[in-house]
């Protein structure tokens, strides 16, 4: 990876316009690991006052970038009482795909708030691939570089990991809400 | 690969354009012929996309790398976007005596609600938010309202007095004291077409009607600008049924910045 010492360092404002233009990605990342808000800004602070104090840093963009995201979750495993890596073990990792059981449901049923709220029901590192792939916008190698595992394996968890997103979503899709929460004006 | 049937995993691959070119020709190629392997692509990708504009907007501020003085020009511009602000909401439309019946039992589900005491409301998971929408029938929209720092806090079905059909009633809060009601009620023929706003002692209502739904949306104490930005936003995703922009989400995120707390 090429890093670029102090003797080419770009000037302060530079380094803060190249940072800034991954806040957001960096945000919805962090919220993907931790599941609170106020946390996940702390989290993309910490990371970017790290950055930003860091005598070398990438100059490829796509290492950049990637460097980026390893301080964040470093900084988020920091964080937790017992560091831990996100477990590769667990058993829904390893289900098989259902084939065509999800086809039926409505597209309509994806939208931004499905969607958020269907991640917080997936397993950690089923959020995180996602996140790493569609929010991060890595490629499977890099994902798999970041996550260091093969390729193959960051193919089938994210494969596994969309089709839980789809039936957390889908999951109670239609169905009545209780009669007796209903409520009348007087 | 089976290019007649491709595999979960090719699909996948193809949404997120890792596949060679030969082989992601041959997807293709098997799409125009198989309409439900097309779907399932179409529904891929709108998942995809859909994470991607699920990140909100947030301000992080950053350590500035040197002090900067004022600008007129940036001055200039900062007033400019006052006095727009201030324009927008004094050329509202305002609602004159002729209040719908529906103001006041909005106002009512929205005062009934905000003066429950739930520090820690539970959860609502999206089986509650779909079934919701079921109920409310077709087209009904239900915005997401976290680019605005305003979170979920209640999905109720309620029954109006002055209305035949099904109402929802979904209760959003703030983190400093902010709540705010959106009543989403099936037809809403007593509403205006229009988007109007309605003064209420310290209530202030927002109401609207589309091809489907009449909304009205309620909130007591809120500053009055970032109120009437909420209620736009809102207002012009019914329509359009989209998610909020960029700059609509920075728009929102600003405005609580620039905002005071809500006053109870």
């Amino acid at each position: 990876m090429t890093m670029l010492g102090r003797g080419k360092e770009p000037d302060g404002a530079s380094r803060h316009r190249r940072l800034e233009a991954y806040l957001g990605r960096l945000y919805g990342y962090a919220c993907s690991l931790s599941e609170d808000r106020e946390a996940a800004r702390d989290l993309v602070q910490d990371c970017a006052l790290k950055a930003l104090s860091a005598a070398r840093v990438p100059a490829d963009e796509a290492a950049y970038r990637a460097w980026l995201f390893r301080i964040l979750r470093n900084a988020y495993l920091d964080r937790q009482k017992r560091p831990r890596e996100v477990s590769l073990s667990n058993e829904d990792l390893e289900s098989p795909y259902l084939n065509g059981e999800i086809w039926q449901m409505d597209d309509r049923m994806i939208s931004v708030l499905t969607v958020r709220l269907g991640m917080t029901k997936l397993s950690p590192p089923h959020r995180d691939v996602i996140a790493l792939v569609d929010i991060g916008g890595f490629s499977y190698a890099e994902t798999a570089d970041f996550l260091s595992v093969p390729v193959g394996t960051v193919m089938s968890r994210l494969c596994r990991a969309r089709q839980a997103l789809l039936l957390a979503i889908d999951d109670n899709k239609v169905r009545a809400l209780p009669t007796q929460s209903r409520r009348a004006v007087k | 690969m089976s290019v007649s049937q491709p595999s979960w995993e090719t699909l996948n691959a193809y949404v997120d354009g890792e596949l060679p070119a030969a082989e992601a020709a041959a997807v293709a190629r098997a799409l125009a012929e198989n309409g439900s392997l097309a779907g399932r692509v179409a529904t891929l990708a709108r998942l995809k996309a859909t994470v991607e504009d699920s990140v909100e907007a947030v301000d992080i501020a950053l350590p500035a790398p040197r002090r900067r003085a004022w600008r007129p020009a940036a001055l200039a511009a900062s007033l400019a976007l006052a006095l727009a602000i201030g324009a927008a909401l004094y050329l509202a439309p305002w609602g004159g005596a002729d209040h719908p019946a529906l103001l006041a039992e909005a106002q009512t589900v929205h005062e009934a609600w905000a003066g429950t005491d739930e520090t820690a409301p539970a959860p609502i998971g999206a089986g509650i938010v779909l079934a919701a929408l079921h109920n409310a029938g077709p087209g009904a929209y239900l915005p997401d309202l976290t680019a605005a720092r305003l979170s979920l806090a209640r999905i109720e079905p309620v029954t109006l007095p002055s209305q035949d059909g099904p109402a929802l009633h979904i209760g959003y809060r703030g983190t400093r004291g902010c709540r705010v009601s959106l009543l989403v009620v099936a037809g809403g023929a007593a509403l205006p077409v229009a988007f109007t706003r309605y003064d209420d002692g310290p209530a202030r209502s927002y109401a609207w009607r589309t091809g489907t739904h009449g909304y009205l949306l309620t909130a007591t104490g809120m500053d009055e600008a970032r109120l009437a930005l909420i209620a736009r936003t809102v207002h012009r995703a019914s329509l359009e049924h989209s998610p909020f922009d960029g700059e609509t989400r920075s728009a929102l995120a600003e405005s609580r910045e620039r905002s005071v707390p809500c006053q109870a």
